[in-house]
């Protein structure tokens, strides 16, 4: 009895010390920026900013591969605690949001009676909306919105940018790939996101992006781009003239107010 | 001529018959979480064989060197425990220091193995059968061969399994534990 005592703890001191040592001799210095930038950062592994975690982010940060300001649930908060950390000025990123291209004017092909989920009715000959780029408005993007920021208004998805972070998951939730991430400031925006061409669209809906191009010519800023047979406005150029919504022959450029909730 | 005769023995009964996973089900926990990519299942393997290795050259010597004389031999698991402990943890700050690399790609995996039960199993196992030094050693090498072995047989077929058209109910876990299951029983096969 003793004598295993006596052995267990001779035993435990000696690995208490073997480690200790060992800690000591094999001992790799790690930059201590990385953990107080890591309790700046949210902590909730959204993956917004293009790395695996939270932490990932802040190691990329004091490697230099990430711009400092990538944090989007963090903010404008989040973005001052880093700078302090890093001790240089870091301006916040330009708030993003979501934003669906429908004008949610197409007719219907058929009565759809299934189960609520865009995707579900998606698989029965790509949705019951005679454009097949046509916000189906059952949902799917409502359900995963972590900030209930998405209502559906008259059988369209409507984002209501005060409350909407950017994080993205309606982009991927969306079967029909409409919705994209703006500039907030950006408020002209294209009401259509149909890549059919433009006597199919114009078949479906009276008010869709036919390709035609000439708000791409007319832009004055060079700030819209035709890409598989839709306007696309580059936020980063646009500076809001909307020249392009009084040129557009279908009126599917739109200028968009902030949408009250309801 | 009867060391051979014993090592291809235990080289046998390591890798197929008294396989550590699938006939004595030691390891099950890194059997179906560390599985599912060929490479961090090779990693795991190597890095189970190399320890189970290890753990033999220092309990054993403890174990026949210092229990026994002492007649504490039902000391033997809690010290062994701490031993395992111990070297991985040494292990894992060696690999830190001088293989980076290695310490990412593995860097999971190796506070799993402290606790893992075939590594302990084997150091037990080892005590309990009439091996001298070296055979434990060749033993504790052979158990890990087979652990590898079968870690990248099963990493294999689960790659395979996810690229296949399986019905919905089974995707994920189910279909792994059937893959397992009928694996381990082609496995138990050997015995008879």
């Amino acid at each position: 009895m003793i004598v295993s005592i006596v052995f267990f703890i001779i035993i435990s001191f000696a690995s208490g010390i073997i480690l200790t040592v060992a800690g000591k001799v094999l001992e790799v210095k790690i930059d201590d920026r990385v953990e107080r930038l890591n309790e700046c950062l949210p902590g909730i592994n959204c993956g917004a900013c293009g790395y695996s975690g939270c932490e990932r982010y802040a190691v990329a940060v004091i490697a230099g591969e990430a711009e400092p300001n990538q944090c989007k649930p963090g903010g404008e908060e989040c973005v001052e605690k880093i700078s302090k950390v890093l001790g240089v000025e870091v301006k916040a990123a330009e708030p993003d949001v979501a934003f669906v291209h429908c004008s949610g004017s197409c007719s219907v092909k058929y009565d759809y009676r299934g189960t609520v989920s865009c995707r579900a009715s998606e698989l029965y000959y790509n949705g019951m909306e005679e454009c097949r780029f046509g916000c189906a408005g059952l949902g799917d993007c409502v359900y995963v919105c972590p900030e209930e920021a998405i209502v559906i208004k008259d059988n369209l998805a409507v984002v209501i940018p005060s409350k909407c972070n950017a994080c993205g998951l309606c982009v991927k939730a969306c079967p029909k790939k409409i919705i994209t991430i703006q500039k907030a400031r950006q408020s002209v925006h294209v009401m259509c996101g149909s890549k059919d061409i433009g006597k199919i669209t114009k078949a479906a809906c009276k008010s869709g992006c036919l390709g035609c191009r000439i708000c791409e010519k007319k832009c004055p800023k060079e700030a819209i781009i035709v890409r598989d047979n839709c306007a696309v406005i580059n936020g980063e150029l646009c500076d809001n003239c909307t020249l392009c919504v009084s040129v557009c022959p279908t009126k599917c450029i739109a200028v968009k107010k902030e949408c009250e909730a309801g | 001529m009867e060391i051979a005769q014993k090592m291809i023995v235990i080289l046998i009964a390591g890798v197929l018959t008294e396989n550590f996973i699938l006939s004595k089900f030691l390891g099950i926990c890194p059997f179906l979480g560390v599985s599912k990519k060929i490479s961090s299942s090779l990693g795991m393997g190597l890095a189970v064989m190399l320890t189970m290795v290890f753990a033999t050259i220092f309990t054993f010597p403890i174990y026949t060197l210092v229990l026994v004389p002492l007649k504490i031999e039902y000391m033997s698991t809690i010290t062994f425990v701490l031993i395992i402990a111990l070297f991985v943890q040494i292990m894992e700050m060696v690999m830190r220091k001088y293989i980076p690399p290695l310490y990412e790609s593995l860097g999971i995996f190796l506070p799993l193995i402290t606790t893992n039960c075939a590594v302990l199993g084997v150091a037990i196992l080892n005590i309990g059968g009439d091996f001298g030094f070296g055979l434990a050693i060749f033993n504790a090498f052979c158990a890990g061969l087979g652990f590898l072995i079968v870690m990248l047989l099963f990493s294999s077929i689960r790659e395979r399994v996810e690229q296949s058209d399986i019905p919905h109910a089974l995707k994920g876990t189910p279909i792994t534990l059937i893959a397992a299951a009928i694996m381990s029983l082609s496995f138990v096969g050997f015995t008879f």
